[in-house]
């Protein structure tokens, strides 16, 4: 019994990663290329389990929305705008067989030998043998040493936006760059002013009634992903792209014209720039205060360091904020939920409205 | 023995389920068969999830079953408004 | 274990038994029904016995383990919420997908004995 306890994570774990290579290879021969994202898809599914299984949650909620969800979402855009069959003559019938034969059986001896070694060392899954990076990162999170602390018991998001924020800020930038890049090719398309009517757009009234209940339901959950990210697995981006499954419900359920009474581009370009701000002020924060009161301070600065004593109050009235990482996670929520808001309106757009403005018919 | 231990008897019947999803999305003639079984395969996996979430006892990783849950009832609108041959944003 | 915790694992235990059991048999349907129309049947006991079922009883399994402390009510918490938009959103999905194909003629209706809504369509009573 408690020898099959163990190896049942190693079980699961062998048969996900054998379906998702199949999965992979028939989305790379498939000519039908609705097939090839769905298969995709399937492959995501699994994935996202595995990265559970291997218990790193912050992972599983990032990949899931960005495999599962927009990638999929922006493939059936193209798809549709363009051709639905590769024009391509692939590898023969046989060959196609053989390789699949032989990834078939490189799995299976992947995961027998997996679960040979599982059989040799007696490893408890998931493993508590830590090594002495994540040692320290894990004892320097919370309470162990108030000069090394981020006061954060989530270490993820503690390591994400304060022990290496420089990189996150750099990667939020470049998504603020793509999307900039995404307006400056739509500069002159507009969303067509047109009155929204329930019964001759969108998809059926029992599909507008379930997503009326849900929106306000998925909201509340990615703002408490959101919130809690510095307690719980979880984040600014996580919750922000939750949040974005309700704007692509409202475009795709109800209509473009709908979500624009809602917002229009500019709103959502201006509560992006206020979620950036939000970033910027939380960086420089404590730079400003050290500034004013003639103490020395960092950029990126959480809590008190030993010759930097000024920090951001950890708790408020005995709720753990985590000193910046509240402000990072807020404004990274707007940022990203408002960003995906955009591409999803800008792609939206009927295309003869897109054409009319390629071809130069609109001044 | 924890409580929790009796649960190892019941994983294998889910794997079971969901590799007779898989099967029938790679084999499914048409795309709205495909949709389906993803579907279904979606739903089993967040089942799944929040039994392992049990199963390892780590309650926090719950919320990631929220969010499955969330998109593939979203990969769901995209592919019928596909199928449905109108304009995306219509 | 008190009472009342014995009794929420029993029962947690039978609902997650049952959706084991749901997970199977809607497994098999969805092999051997014939077209996307019928497998609709084995996607709603998948969705519903399959899924909701034992989101459930793992909810209710997690507010009777005791070893894990208070964390506990956030596991059974998150469960019910995911179970709650699973029942609400996977048969809404399922008839969104299977009114697309229909409309849209992707999957056959095969075999077919009488179909009301085409002779409604015909006679211009109901619109796509």
């Amino acid at each position: 019994m408690s020898e099959l306890y163990e190896l049942i994570p190693y079980l699961v774990l062998s048969i996900t990663a054998l379906v998702s290579t199949i999965s992979v290879y028939l989305a790379i021969i498939e000519k039908d290329l609705i097939k090839a994202v769905l298969y995709s898809a399937i492959q995501s599914t699994f994935y996202a389990l595995i990265f559970y299984l291997l218990m790193v949650p912050d992972i599983v909620l990032v990949y899931i929305p960005v495999s599962v969800g927009l990638l999929p979402a922006i493939l059936i855009i193209a798809v549709k705008k363009t051709e639905k069959y590769e024009d391509v003559t692939g590898i023969s019938k046989t060959t196609s067989t053989i390789i699949l034969t032989l990834v078939v059986i490189f799995t299976l001896i992947s995961g027998y030998l997996l679960l040979l070694s599982h059989a040799i060392t007696f490893a408890i899954f998931p493993s508590t043998d830590v090594r002495t990076l994540a040692r320290w990162f894990l004892n320097t999170t919370l309470w162990w040493n108030r000069m090394f602390s981020a006061m954060s018991p989530e270490s993820v998001t503690a390591i994400v936006w304060d022990y290496r924020g420089l990189d996150t800020y750099f990667e939020t930038s470049v998504m603020y760059l793509a999307i900039i890049g995404a307006l400056a090719l739509a500069r002159y398309i507009e969303i067509p002013k047109k009155v929204f009517k329930e019964e001759a757009m969108g998809m059926s009234i029992i599909g507008k009634m379930a997503t009326r209940i849900m929106v306000p339901m998925i909201l509340i959950v990615a703002v408490s992903i959101a919130l809690h990210g510095h307690l719980t697995p979880g984040g600014g981006f996580q919750g922000g792209v939750t949040a974005a499954v309700t704007v692509s419900l409202l475009i795709f359920i109800f209509s473009v014209y709908f979500a624009a009474r809602f917002f229009k581009i500019n709103t959502a370009i201006l509560l992006r720039i206020i979620g950036l701000t939000g970033i910027i002020l939380a960086a420089t924060i404590t730079l400003i205060i050290g500034f004013l009161t003639g103490q020395q301070a960092y950029i990126f600065q959480n809590q008190p360091k030993v010759i930097a004593q000024i920090g951001l109050p950890y708790e408020i009235g005995g709720n753990l904020i985590s000193g910046t990482l509240l402000i990072f996670n807020t404004s990274e929520f707007l940022a990203v939920v408002m960003g995906f808001a955009i591409l999803f309106l800008l792609l939206s757009i009927p295309e003869e409205n897109v054409m009319e403005v390629i071809r130069g018919e609109v001044e | 023995m924890m409580i929790v231990e009796y649960l190892t008897f019941f994983i294998p019947f889910y794997l079971i389920g969901i590799i007779m999803y898989v099967v029938r999305a790679l084999k499914g003639p048409t795309i709205p068969d495909t949709v389906l079984s993803i579907d279904c395969l979606g739903y089993a996996l967040a089942a799944l999830l929040v039994i392992f979430s049990v199963y390892l006892q780590s309650p926090l990783i719950i919320a990631c079953a929220i969010v499955l849950t969330l998109w593939i009832y979203a990969l769901d609108v995209y592919m019928s408004k596909y199928l449905e041959k109108k304009e995306l944003g219509e | 274990m008190s009472p009342i915790d014995f009794v929420l694992t029993v029962i947690g235990y039978i609902l997650i038994g049952i959706g084991a059991f749901c997970q199977i048999v809607a497994g098999m349907g969805m092999n051997r029904f014939p077209n996307f129309f019928v497998r609709l049947h084995a996607a709603t006991i998948a969705a519903i016995g399959g899924s909701f079922v034992p989101i459930i009883g793992c909810s209710l399994l997690a507010l009777s383990f005791e070893e894990l402390g208070d964390v506990r009510f956030f596991l059974a918490g998150g469960g019910f919420v995911a179970a709650v938009f699973l029942l609400i959103l996977a048969p809404v999905g399922s008839h969104l997908l299977a009114k697309a194909a229909y409309f849209s003629k992707a999957a056959v209706l095969q075999p077919k004995v009488v179909d009301a809504l085409e002779e409604d369509i015909r006679k211009g009573e109901v619109h796509e």
